[in-house]
């Protein structure tokens, strides 16, 4: 992409070295993939990577600092207020923010768009039943109606999941909404609509390949966000339920001992922080993939 | 005009009606609110005596239709924990959360706006690649880890502020910039994104051929066009920040609305519940009217469209 050349008179072949930097550099580009495949792999096998068991208490051991070791045992990233291993509860901790960023993402992004596309090809009746609603959900502050569901159904992953989805699934239904309607004032959408295409034909044959792109941009986006909303409701004590490891509550644990342990809160805040960074930066490069205008 | 205002009126009444429903029925299916009142060894009798005085024995419909008229009053009932009426507590705090909510984007708005302008011009030179990972880097920092990290090196550490209450200016500032990181990340974003879009359109080649000079083709041109979505996010982030910023609040134990909507959940106080999402969502949906509005008064088009 970088080398690219617009006049055929302009053609001089960049050397050897350059290829190699250039090459390089758009591989590096990607480190967000490396990060997310180390996240991934510790959801799926926190087993293999944790040092020690996360549940298990040491009170003889309470609130030591990154590098304690007793009885041939060390802690590498210290210990919590019950004597528990960080790094350990760190590890086992991915598994809730992973899977309960991806799945909300999916079960939002599917019914929002879905909703999205119906409400942009049905625009008589449904549509604007369907953007009023959208709306109305999007007219309650998020996190408040996300307490107030969670307090309600109680707290488990199952009821995490439901939740954000049913908070965030109007962001995706808005965009593809709009898709929907922009694409249909299209001059193929038009002729295709002349040439007496049936309406489920023109949707699958040429609003879905527009409206697609997108949503998986909003989506890759909406998936930091859903990890943090997950750590943030487990902080305020309404996401996965101790003693399951969760950052959100590890972060809680060490607001409370911000004083004295400063790892307890650090370690959890970073791995949240660099989790989300590397979703939003793959969220900006599939972007600028899906979106070539922006070259 | 009149026709625009009146259409976008009614859609933030039903929105209203909308988040009424959605609250009963939430906090309905939540399970009888008697069993939190009792004692754990009440008899059944006692709860049903109970539930008869508070009218959670009658149909659903029915209390559904006194709750909404109820709401429409003003009027949630009292506090299971404090007793006064909810809404009245509920108002009590909104003054802390207002001060806040204005520090934040003071702080937000002051950085925001320049960073975003500076990068769309500058894109891919290295003002954008320095202004956009620190962008990044807020949008990333969740307020319970950078709120926290902030207590650690300016209360723990250094003892510049302190770490939680309120009262002055030096405590506001902490939770000033730990609520407006986030809007700032936002509002930049937008603001660049925004931007890079305008900067390509035609009328500004148009411009920039007539030997417009950058400044001016920002100012006169981009300006107007680009800020229009910067306008609403604006208007999302300021319903949002007066909504209650539940972390904040919580961390740096502000005593705002969304603390308290915490601690309401927590004690499972359903009418401060009801009170809080209701007061929240209102203030919400008004901001967002007042954006449309204003949308309207910024761009003529919308007011034709928006009549329809």
């Amino acid at each position: 992409m970088n080398l690219a050349i617009n006049e055929p008179w302009e053609l001089e072949l960049p050397s050897t070295r350059t290829v190699r930097f250039v090459k390089a550099r758009t591989a590096l580009r990607w480190w967000p993939v490396a990060i997310l495949l180390v996240a991934a792999f510790a959801a799926a096998f926190p087993f293999l990577l944790a040092p020690l068991n996360p549940d298990i208490t040491n009170l003889s051991a309470r609130l030591e600092g990154p590098g304690y070791s007793a009885g041939g045992v060390r802690f590498i990233l210290g210990t919590d207020n019950l004597g528990r291993d960080i790094l350990s509860r760190l590890i086992w901790g991915v598994r809730v923010s992973v899977v309960v960023a991806t799945a909300s993402v999916l079960v939002a992004g599917g019914f929002g768009g879905a909703m999205g596309i119906i409400a942009g090809a049905q625009k008589k009746i449904l549509g604007p039943v369907i953007m009023r609603v959208a709306d109305m959900v999007l007219s309650i502050p998020f996190f408040l109606l996300a307490i107030l569901v969670v307090a309600a159904l109680g707290p488990s992953v199952r009821n995490l999941v439901i939740v954000l989805a049913l908070v965030r699934w109007p962001r995706y239904a808005r965009v593809a909404y709009a898709q929907t309607i922009e694409t249909s004032k299209r001059e193929f959408v038009q002729a295709a609509i002349a040439l007496g295409a049936r309406k489920l034909r023109i949707v699958r044959r040429h609003i879905l390949p527009e409206v697609l792109p997108p949503l998986v941009v909003v989506a890759t986006l909406e998936v930091g966000l859903m990890v943090v909303y997950e750590a943030a409701l487990s902080f305020i004590g309404l996401g996965v339920q101790p003693p399951t490891p969760s950052w959100g509550a590890m972060l809680s644990t060490g607001q409370e001992f911000v004083s004295t342990a400063w790892w307890i809160s650090t370690f959890p805040g970073l791995a949240l922080f660099l989790l989300v960074v590397a979703v939003n930066r793959l969220g900006d490069l599939v972007r600028d993939r899906l979106d070539p205008r922006g070259h | 005009m009149i026709r625009f205002i009146l259409s976008r009126l009614v859609q933030a009444v039903v929105a209203l009606l909308g988040v009424l429903t959605v609250v009963f029925f939430a906090v309905h299916t939540a399970g009888n609110p008697v069993r939190l009142l009792v004692p754990q060894n009440a008899s059944a009798a006692d709860i049903a005596r109970l539930s008869h005085q508070l009218g959670l024995d009658r149909p659903l419909v029915d209390q559904y239709g006194s709750f909404l008229l109820n709401a429409i009053h003003g009027n949630f009932g009292y506090s299971f924990v404090q007793n006064q009426p909810a809404l009245n507590i509920v108002l009590s705090r909104f003054p802390n959360t207002v001060e806040l909510a204005a520090g934040a984007l003071v702080f937000a708005l002051a950085l925001a706006i320049p960073i975003g302008i500076l990068s769309a011009v500058y894109r891919g030179k290295w003002v954008e690649r320095v202004l956009m990972p620190v962008i990044l880097v807020g949008q990333s920092m969740p307020a319970f880890w950078s709120g926290i990290l902030l207590i650690l090196i300016f209360a723990v550490h250094w003892h510049i502020f302190p770490s939680s209450g309120q009262g002055g200016l030096r405590a506001l500032i902490l939770p000033s910039v730990t609520l407006g990181s986030i809007s700032l990340a936002t509002v930049a974003r937008m603001v660049r994104g925004s931007f890079l879009e305008h900067l390509n359109r035609e009328y500004v080649r148009t411009a920039k051929a007539k030997g417009a000079s950058m400044p001016r083709v920002l100012i006169r041109h981009v300006f107007r066009n680009a800020f229009l979505p910067v306008l609403t996010i604006l208007g999302m982030e300021t319903a949002n920040l007066l909504g209650g910023a539940v972390i904040t609040e919580t961390i740096f134990a502000w005593p705002g609305v969304g603390l308290l909507t915490v601690q309401a959940v927590q004690s499972l106080d359903f009418p401060v519940v009801e009170a809080v999402v209701l007061f929240a969502a209102t203030i919400y949906i008004l901001a967002n009217l007042a954006v449309d509005l204003l949308y309207g008064v910024v761009d003529p088009r919308l007011r034709i469209q928006g009549a329809d």
